[in-house]
């Protein structure tokens, strides 16, 4: 899967995961922070991918703390999940 | 001075009345009761189904009520069920069978999430109560928000709040202790709580 | 008129009787171990839980029965039965595991009309639901009950049991400690579940007590219209049902002498607490931090707090902050490493919750 393709499907995801029902993937930049101004999605949610990263790419987060920097961005997501992958 | 029910909703399956009118809305489509209701509100999608079926029926309230009341913390919410939150319990005890339990199931799996999430939506910061009853009881309503006028609250939002297998059956509606009125005025009694339990 | 309390009695994995848990926790002792438990995955967790099976059939069925009785027992008269009296059961998820395994009769009215059933009540017992506030604001709703002569007699019962349903809730928003939770401590990382159940008698008659009976002032609750989770960051909430609480006990700040606070040892809540006592010049008077002792007994840590803090004020005696090395929170509290004997009359026992939900609630020594 190619990073674009993986940044598409990440959209999907999270837009399903935690019920963004009035987003659409176009609404979510690749750069634009997750938490806060962004999306305005807040400390459940943050949870709520840890969840999503586990059940669709098998990656465990032991201290929901790592989530921070991973979560800034759907680009930043996509290339933690990629590195790990490669590692 | 005597307490007036000032604003109801009756939520069934076979649809939702509002003080004594039919409202054009599916329940089995919350979603199109959200959209028809032209408000903002994305949080509302987030919230599990007894929040969402609440949410609903007192934005239709709110509306029928809010240019005459500014009753800040001086409103009293008392909410009760027979059941808890069973259907959201087994949709988070799914999540669990799978391994995966989801955090923002498990939040909703309290009872009173649902009167957090109106003081959010609507700045409520007064006392609120939430206790779980075999049945509906009138009298039991009567006597409680009775004391809640006791004790010097002048306004209650008062809620039957159940979910039976796929049944429907919620009763909320606004009293007032003082002398704001709404769009219809039944005197607070026992015997008309059981009329519109009965509607 | 005045609102009596007393005929206090605990069920905890420290023991059984209010003077029991008390000397226990007196001594140093607490009721969390580290136990294997079978939560999202099994493990090693600090869990205030009975090791050894103590009933037959539902834990929480069986201690809600326990403490009933030990109420009635230390009563001069029989009035379990009696057409005025009233039983509220304060309890968040109940019997959750046998509920979601199928079993209809586990749910929480259920309990209640088993509980009617059993002591033949004349009154249907009334069930509260209102997340870790559950406890305190049972009391504070039996008291308005016998202060407006609703009912002469209130049994306020509470109890809430360890379960995988809510042992993996709290693991997935990661809110659980994995060693002894640290309350108000610089290196908290979050609460431990605990089990047991506590209850008094709230009555307008202070002959029924078999003990001298304390009273209780008044109470209220307040939301922080914030979040569903989270804590208020300014503890808003709190601050107001601390607020309404004293105005309706008719007392001010100056007149109390000790906080019986909620202080889970998550980062959060304790720093909200702290903020919201200060903002009510209360974070200079004594505290009494009780989760180290009990750990978080959800809807009956109220409860179980509120019986200690009377036999506190009873013995005059502030227990130490169990867990409690470095304070750090932005107002520290008034928080000792040891027992400290204390003359005091006035309690404010405060909770704060899911939902954003907040009690205060004042008891009096006579």
């Amino acid at each position: 899967m190619t990073k674009a393709e993986l940044i598409l499907q990440l959209k999907q995801q999270i837009i399903e995961q935690l019920n963004l029902e009035e987003v659409s993937v176009t609404d979510i930049e690749d750069e634009a922070p997750l938490f806060g101004e962004g999306l305005g999605l807040d400390s459940i949610d943050a949870l709520e991918l840890i969840v999503l990263l586990e059940s669709e790419y098998d990656i465990h987060l032991d201290n929901p703390k790592e989530g921070k920097e991973i979560f800034h961005s759907v680009a930043s997501l996509s290339e933690f999940i990629l590195q790990y992958q490669h590692s | 001075m005597t307490s007036q029910i000032i604003s109801y909703c009756r939520i069934k399956n076979d649809g939702v009345i509002l003080n004594d009118r039919p409202l054009p809305y599916d329940t089995s489509s919350l979603k199109q009761w959200y959209q028809g209701l032209s408000i903002h509100y994305p949080k509302f999608h987030k919230m599990d189904r007894y929040s969402q079926l609440v949410f609903l029926g007192v934005e239709e309230l709110w509306t029928q009520i809010r240019p005459a009341i500014d009753f800040e913390a001086s409103i009293s919410m008392i909410f009760a069920n027979s059941n808890s939150c069973i259907h959201t319990d087994m949709g988070f005890y799914k999540t669990l069978e799978k391994n995966r339990p989801s955090p923002s199931l498990f939040v909703y799996t309290l009872p009173n999430i649902m009167m957090g999430e109106l003081s959010i939506r609507h700045q409520w910061k007064g006392e609120q109560f939430f206790f779980i009853l075999p049945k509906f009881d009138a009298i039991f309503y009567y006597n409680y928000t009775n004391l809640q006028f006791e004790i010097g609250k002048k306004f209650a939002l008062v809620g039957w709040v159940e979910q039976t297998g796929q049944q429907l059956d919620l009763l909320l509606y606004f009293i007032s202790n003082s002398s704001v009125t709404g769009p219809i005025s039944i005197a607070h009694t026992i015997e008309e709580l059981n009329k519109l339990y009965t509607i | 008129m005045e609102t009596y309390i007393g005929a206090e009695y605990i069920a905890s994995p420290l023991g059984f009787g209010a003077k029991n848990n008390f000397e226990a926790c007196k001594a140093g002792k607490t009721g969390i171990q580290k136990q294997l438990f079978d939560g999202i995955k099994q493990a090693q967790l600090p869990l205030a839980k009975w090791t050894d099976q103590i009933s037959s059939y539902s834990l929480f069925d069986y201690l809600l029965g326990l403490v009933l009785e030990g109420i009635q027992a230390e009563l001069t008269t029989e009035i379990l039965t009696e057409k005025d009296t009233l039983v509220i059961i304060s309890s968040t998820k109940g019997n959750i595991d046998a509920l979601c395994a199928g079993d209809q009769q586990a749910s929480l009215s259920h309990t209640a009309q088993k509980l009617q059933r059993k002591y033949n009540l004349y009154q249907q017992p009334l069930v509260l639901s209102q997340a870790c506030i559950s406890g305190t604001l049972a009391l504070i709703i039996g008291a308005d009950f016998v202060k407006n002569k609703h009912y002469k007699y209130v049994f306020v019962i509470g109890a809430d049991v360890i379960s995988k349903f809510v042992v993996s809730g709290f693991q997935c928003l990661y809110a659980l400690d994995e060693d002894v939770c640290k309350p108000f401590d610089q290196d908290r990382k979050g609460l431990n579940l605990g089990e047991g159940a506590a209850g008094v008698l709230i009555s307008a008659s202070s002959s029924i007590y078999s003990k001298k009976c304390m009273q209780i002032l008044g109470g209220a609750n307040a939301n922080d219209a914030n979040h569903i989770s989270g804590p208020s960051r300014t503890g808003e909430g709190l601050q107001l049902s601390i607020k309404w609480a004293l105005e309706r006990s008719k007392i001010t700040a100056h007149d109390v002498d000790i906080i019986n606070v909620h202080g889970t040892g998550t980062p959060y809540n304790d720093e909200m607490e702290s903020k919201a006592y200060h903002s009510q010049q209360l974070d200079k008077v004594m505290a009494l931090s009780l989760k180290g002792y009990f750990g978080h007994t959800l809807g009956a840590a109220g409860l179980i707090e509120s019986v200690i803090g009377m036999q506190a004020l009873r013995e005059e005696m502030v227990l130490s902050a169990k867990g409690l090395d470095q304070q750090c929170v932005t107002y520290p509290l008034n928080l000792s490493h040891l027992n400290r004997k204390q003359k005091m009359t006035t309690m404010l026992k405060t909770a704060a919750g899911f939902g954003g939900v907040n009690a205060a609630l004042i008891i009096q020594k006579q």
